[in-house]
């Protein structure tokens, strides 16, 4: 990684998304829609949770969840395990449908064709939005039975119809972004957890995202495995203008890399603010005690 | 009675032509129980809930009734509701279903087994339900059960002797006519048996060959 040249990490602001406007065929306007008045211009968020509720059965997971996250910010979600991190972020991917509340990615609703959210948006249009999202998960997901290669030209042919010469071009290069562009051969089994975990990254940057999503990714990885797969990430977000949402319980390097973190806590957000102000004063009792028992002060 | 070489020689052509029967029957109901059973699997998983309980009966029924009474069914009960398909059709139709329906339970506990993990970062890459299908779900869910899918390709080839019943010309079906005719059944027999255990041999060693390729990469 560190001999990688940094000017070569992907243009993340490359449009992957026609933010066509979802549900406006001949309805009268809604100005009401947008409260804040800050739509039209660079001020609309890149990711946006509007009072979002997610319901496993009875166990209430989401609990009317709003945040809103700028182009280009990096914003880490803290808290206890089963808080429900995870699902915020499942939930932008697409991988779990909120049972009530909007996400818009760049203004676009990811839920609903209509603004009155009536309508679920059609899976393949809900897909083709997503697109401008990544996910790397915790426990990195590549597919066994291919090469390292395979797993990252995948998606560029099948999704953006390159050809197996380009997307090969692809891959490599974003292989030599996570350093590993001499396992392009190898299978994910016989690769380290930290390097499949570096592919896995390299695989969700392919499709130039411009909102990557982190779940929990150093949380499988034995320790001394932990540091490259962070360099990575801490290089991707201070040099690229890409969006990020993590989920983490690195503490330290969420204090580190984060514009903003958010503490989370059955379903609700808890406090938000600077990682400063957040780690160092934190006003909740609740962030207080969880920063408590995971620094082990 | 002791064993006659002469008469063994004599009738070896026929029992090959049985063998070339029996390959036969076995390569088309072992693509129908192949292709099949994995058309059910995945129609079962997909489709609506109709076609699930539908197909449920068909592969519970399959299983469920002896391959004789299925064969006697099709080829004598049939021609009542006026269809005449030859032996050979029948035979090899009806142990492909047979082993369609088994096969599809091998490919349903696939499916079953693979992570969802897997399919999270399919979705997650945005790849099309055909290739998340065809490239990441399948060759996962094949390399997992390759070996007992051979088996059941094993034992399908044993099986087509049950074709003798409906007079399909298989290698057993031959070895009966040539005893029939001679009323000399120790050597038709005798060769019938060895002749479908030489021949099952090298199959163990296909499988394992085949085995180890598809799980290159481990796991």
């Amino acid at each position: 990684m560190a001999d990688s040249d940094p000017t070569t990490l992907p243009p993340a602001a490359a449009p992957a998304v026609k933010a066509g406007p979802a549900g406006d065929r001949g309805e009268p306007m809604e100005p009401a829609a947008d409260p804040a008045g800050t739509a039209g211009t660079a001020t609309v968020p890149a990711v946006e949770f509007d009072a979002v509720t997610k319901r496993f059965g009875d166990a209430v997971v989401l609990n009317g969840f709003t945040l809103s996250v700028r182009p280009g910010e990096t914003v880490t979600l803290i808290g206890p395990s089963g808080s429900g991190k995870t699902t915020v972020l499942r939930l932008a991917m697409l991988l779990d449908r909120p049972t009530g509340g909007d996400i818009r990615i760049f203004g676009t609703s990811i839920v609903y064709a209509d603004p009155a959210g009536r309508r679920p948006l059609p899976p393949a249009q809900a897909r083709r939005q997503a697109r401008a999202l990544g996910m790397v998960f915790q426990h990195f997901n590549l597919f066994p039975h291919m090469t390292v290669l395979d797993n990252l030209t995948l998606a560029p042919r099948s999704v953006l119809g390159l050809s197996k010469s380009d997307a090969a071009g692809l891959a490599r290069e974003h292989l030599g972004l996570v350093g590993l562009a001499a396992k392009a051969g190898a299978y994910p089994g016989e690769l380290s957890g930290g390097q499949q975990q570096r592919v896995a990254i390299a695989r969700a940057l392919t499709l130039r995202p411009r909102i990557l999503l982190l779940d929990e990714i150093t949380s499988a990885l034995d320790p001394e495995l932990i540091g490259e797969v962070l360099e990575v990430v801490r290089t991707l977000t201070t040099e690229t203008d890409i969006t990020t949402l993590i989920v983490t319980h690195e503490m330290r390097f969420a204090r580190e890399i984060s514009d903003r973190v958010v503490m989370f806590d059955h379903g609700e957000v808890v406090e938000e603010g600077p990682p400063a102000t957040v780690f160092s004063a934190p006003r909740s009792p609740r962030t207080r005690a969880f920063l408590h028992s995971v620094l082990d002060y | 009675m002791s064993w006659d070489w002469a008469y063994a020689w004599q009738i070896m052509p026929t029992l090959l032509r049985g063998v070339g029967q029996t390959f036969l029957v076995t390569v088309l109901s072992g693509t129908i129980a192949l292709l099949g059973g994995l058309l059910i699997a995945v129609a079962g998983w997909t489709g609506p809930r109709v076609a699930q309980v539908c197909l449920r009966v068909l592969v519970e029924v399959t299983r469920g009734v002896p391959i004789l009474v299925l064969l006697f069914f099709a080829f004598y009960g049939l021609p009542g509701a006026g269809l005449r398909p030859s032996a050979f059709l029948t035979g090899v139709v009806v142990l492909g279903a047979v082993y369609a329906a088994y096969c599809s339970e091998v490919y349903r506990g696939g499916l079953a087994s693979v992570p969802g993990t897997t399919w999270d970062a399919a979705a997650a890459l945005g790849l099309p339900t055909r290739v998340t299908w065809a490239r990441v779900v399948l060759p996962t869910v094949l390399r997992a059960n390759v070996g007992a899918l051979a088996n059941y390709i094993v034992i399908l080839y044993k099986q087509t002797a049950l074709l003798f019943a409906i007079g399909v010309p298989v290698l057993l079906t031959n070895a009966q006519v040539a005893g029939y005719e001679s009323f000399r059944y120790l050597e038709p027999f005798t060769l019938a048996g060895l002749l479908y255990l030489l021949l099952n041999l090298p199959s163990v060693w296909i499988i394992r060959r085949v085995e180890r390729r598809v799980t290159r990469g481990g796991f």
